[in-house]
């Protein structure tokens, strides 16, 4: 938040420089506890809402409202009090999910919402209480992540909007800026997923498409369709996003090599995703990469790999993140305190009433979803397929004995790419599940993390990293879920190595996805 | 002749048997709108009564060719002063019918013999526009219904308002994108349908707005400008589109557009927008736009982001 100054506090301020010793003069207010056993005379610097920020004798003290009366010249005006607050980031949040979320707040909490739109990039949301009293003003800023980052740290917004997650270099820049650490579970936060599909015309031929044709048709090196399996000798049309979209750096790091490959020089480029979606969709011959929540009327391409797994791109392997091409959605705050309506909408962000919202604006969201054993058949069957000398059947019949009755969540862990920690989303997901077995969601069951691996190794290393990994993730949780009654709730691991596969592990991505602990209930 | 042209109580009772017998199903709804009326006092029957019974109504508007499943005449005097005759020796009692009509919308009728060319505000739930009446008192255009039970209301000059309701069947399966705004300039609605460009078919706005038949056979939205085109009037547009019956999925793009001209330019332009469809929660938001400088006048606005494109599943 912006604080609000006030003229009489600064005044006081500069009469203080200029006339050295008459601190009584520059006491502008006294905070006076409800029962009167207590005064405290200073300089209001701020007033949030809820909270007095005053220098005092003792130094500046913030002082709950709530608490207090204020008396004196430099008492804010309580009633005329407007909370204002600036986001900054991505265009992918900002444009269309930020705004859908921000109405049904306000919808939910009898306010009536006004935008005020100054530019096409620029907008301002004004919140009024049904007697036509503005309780906040939320500016919106849509330029791209990395200046949202950069408006965090200048102190020109109080939240970050991103299509990415942070970089360790914007840590470093929002902590010595005195931001707290913005990678912190309680001040960076998913708010939606979103994912990268490969999109075709609805009228083309093509369903499934691999990574690593993927790639190289994103570097140029595949110029024709009959590798994907299209018409042998026609041309294919690429279409990707301006390079200096966020979106666009994103899909070029997960596919390209690091620091590697350009991407074809031919390639059609378009501002925003929807319009590259629509590009598609008109031209047969044309492949594009855009945003899944922009896909519109072209056809997203299932990713395959060549042992036989593809993933398409839709809301349950998004939702479980077998699908690789995430492209979460964030914000990131301040460890300040933000103003009591912005905290409000922060928590409605992952209720029930959010989750319609972010769904109907076309983007996954966090909420998790229990599928059966009976749904995996697929997966069942694959591993059959691949059992052999190292995962035997009766590993299999193990495997299905211990998940007999259970249903898997669908929010699943990954771990970080040659790292022991987890990634963002996982991160986020273990803050979720220990919310929901602290309000008691999963009582009088049995909640299994269950480790998997890839198939690099040997079967019985592999099942000691599963098992491993699955301890780590079942501890991380708990400890998270300090208000948990554990007494209600039997928490406990299980681990079947590289039994069940969810992608080929002939390639990195592969393995990625593959390494993982999945939560069951039963 | 029909029930609504010898007196109210008549009326009243017309209205309630023709809702008690066919439509079972909104019986209720509708006899609870009936109940709202104030029961006419015997003097003001007399009053309302034509001085000669034969002075009959002007033949109505017939509709023949539409569908006419539901046709509910009803009219609920609010208060205000009652003129016992019009100009043309008509009864001055205002009546509002609304009869079925294609693609999710009705036909509206109001008869008001004692209002001739006046300002009336046509409502329907969260939307409003404004009309005039003919030199005889009348006004008929088509209003999109939004709700399967729709109420209508016609507010005329002195607090005097009459309603009526129409039961519209599939009223809810469409996807609608409604901007609202007062006197000559507000938001105009772009609806770009599979993916359609810029004065393609399926780019469906005021100058292309298609009708409702389009929707009505599955095949694609229609646009509908509610409202006079007069400096002071509340007006609107509403896109609908009949997510219900798509054959095709895939995505409308919907824009919203302001001319840049020397009217506009440099100020700012008011209107309120609304979605209505499946899990939208249909709160209208108040938007305001600066317009760009006068140096870009002879220029469009379109906004892109403003309203949420529609998400078709094919049905």
């Amino acid at each position: 938040m912006r604080p609000v100054r006030f003229g009489a506090a600064m005044i006081a301020a500069l009469f203080l420089c200029s006339l050295a010793p008459q601190p009584a003069a520059a006491q502008d207010v006294t905070l006076t506890s409800r029962d009167g056993s207590f005064t405290l005379d200073g300089t209001l610097t701020t007033f949030d809402g809820e909270f007095y920020l005053i220098e005092t004798i003792y130094g500046p003290l913030t002082v709950d409202g709530l608490g207090v009366t204020c008396t004196g010249p430099g008492c804010p005006d309580l009633e005329a009090f407007v909370a204002e607050v600036t986001l900054s980031g991505a265009e992918a949040m900002g444009s269309v999910l930020m705004p859908a979320l921000l109405e049904a707040f306000a919808a939910q909490r009898g306010l009536r919402a006004a935008r005020e739109i100054r530019d096409p990039l620029g907008f301002t949301y004004i919140l009024s209480d049904p007697e036509a009293r503005p309780l906040a003003r939320l500016d919106f800023r849509l330029t791209t992540t990395d200046e949202g980052f950069a408006d965090l740290v200048a102190d020109e917004a109080d939240v970050a909007m991103a299509a990415r997650e942070i970089r360790p270099p914007e840590v470093a820049l929002g902590r010595e800026a005195g931001l707290g650490t913005l990678s912190a579970p309680r001040q960076g936060r998913i708010v939606a997923l979103d994912a990268f599909t490969a999109v075709v015309a609805p009228e083309n031929p093509v369903t499934r498409i691999s990574m690593e044709v993927l790639a190289a048709a994103l570097d140029g090196q595949i110029e024709n369709w009959g590798p994907l399996g299209g018409p042998e000798g026609e041309r294919l049309h690429l279409h990707l996003l301006d390079s200096g979209l966020g979106a666009q750096q994103a899909i070029e790091a997960l596919l390209l090599p690091a620091g590697g490959a350009a991407t074809a020089p031919n390639a059609v480029r378009h501002s925003d995703a929807a319009a590259l979606a629509d590009a598609v969709a008109d031209d047969p011959f044309a492949l594009g990469i855009t945003l899944q929540s922009a896909v519109g009327s072209a056809r997203g391409l299932a990713l395959s790999g060549a042992c036989g797994f593809s993933v398409p791109p839709e809301d349950a392997a998004i939702r479980s993140e077998d699908y690789p091409l995430m492209a979460p959605l964030f914000l990131y705050t301040p460890n300040r305190r933000l103003p009591a309506i912005m905290r409000d909408f922060l928590s409605f962000l992952s209720s029930p009433a959010a989750e319609r919202v972010i769904r109907r604006a076309g983007f996954t969201d966090l909420a998790a979803r229990r599928m059966p054993l009976s749904d995996q058949g697929d997966r069942l069957a694959k591993a059959i397929t691949a059992a052999g000398s190292e995962t035997t059947l009766r590993d299999l019949q193990q495997m299905v004995a211990a998940l007999e009755g259970a249903e898997r969540l669908s929010p699943t862990f990954r771990f970080r790419t040659g790292a022991a920690g987890l990634d963002a989303p996982s991160r986020g997901n273990a803050l979720l599940l220990a919310e929901a077995l602290e309000a008691g969601v999963y009582d009088g069951q049995e909640v299994i993390f269950v480790g998997f691996s890839d198939g690099e190794g040997s079967a019985a290393a592999n099942l000691r990293i599963a098992r491993t990994r699955a301890d780590t993730v079942m501890k991380a949780v708990r400890a998270l879920a300090e208000m948990a009654d554990f007494d209600r709730v039997t928490l406990r691991t299980e681990a079947f190595g590289e039994a069940m596969p969810m992608a080929c592990d002939d390639t990195e991505w592969g393995r990625r996805v593959n390494r993982r602990v999945e939560v069951w209930v039963r | 002749m029909r029930p609504g042209s010898s007196s109210p109580a008549l009326r009243a009772f017309f209205a309630i048997s023709l809702a008690l017998v066919p439509l079972s199903g909104w019986a209720e709804e509708r006899l609870t709108l009936v109940g709202l009326a104030k029961p006419p006092q015997p003097a003001a029957i007399a009053r309302l009564l034509p001085n000669d019974p034969q002075t009959a109504l002007p033949p109505r508007f017939g509709h023949p060719a539409l569908p006419v499943r539901a046709v509910i005449p009803d009219d609920i005097a609010g208060p205000g002063p009652v003129q016992s005759v019009g100009p043309l020796g008509l009864p001055c009692e205002a009546r509002l019918t609304a009869t079925l009509s294609q693609g999710g919308t009705v036909h509206l009728r109001l008869e008001a013999p004692c209002h001739p060319s006046e300002r009336v505000t046509l409502r329907h739930g969260k939307l409003q526009a404004d009309y005039f009446t003919s030199s005889s008192g009348i006004i008929e255009t088509v209003f999109p219904a939004l709700s399967e039970i729709a109420r209508y209301r016609a507010d005329l000059r002195g607090g005097q308002f009459v309603q009526t309701a129409a039961h519209v069947p599939g009223a809810e399966t469409y996807e609608r994108v409604v901007t609202m705004w007062h006197g000559h300039t507000g938001l105009a609605i772009h609806a770009f349908e599979y993916g359609a460009r810029q004065g393609q078919a399926g780019h469906i706005w005021r100058g292309d707005p298609r009708a409702p038949t389009i929707a009505e056979a599955g095949r694609g939205g229609f646009l509908l400008e509610l409202g006079a085109a007069h400096p002071g009037a509340r007006r609107a547009e509403v896109y609908s589109f009949p997510a219900g019956d798509a054959a095709r999925g895939g995505a409308v793009r919907i824009s919203l557009g302001v001319q840049v001209n020397t009217a506009t330019c440099g100020q700012k332009i008011e209107a309120v927008t609304l979605q209505l469809g499946r899990d939208l929660p249909g709160e209208p938001v108040d938007v305001s736009v600066t317009m760009p400088d006068c140096s870009q006048a002879g220029g469009y606005l379109l906004l892109k982001n403003l309203a949420r494109d529609l998400k078709i599943a094919a049905q």
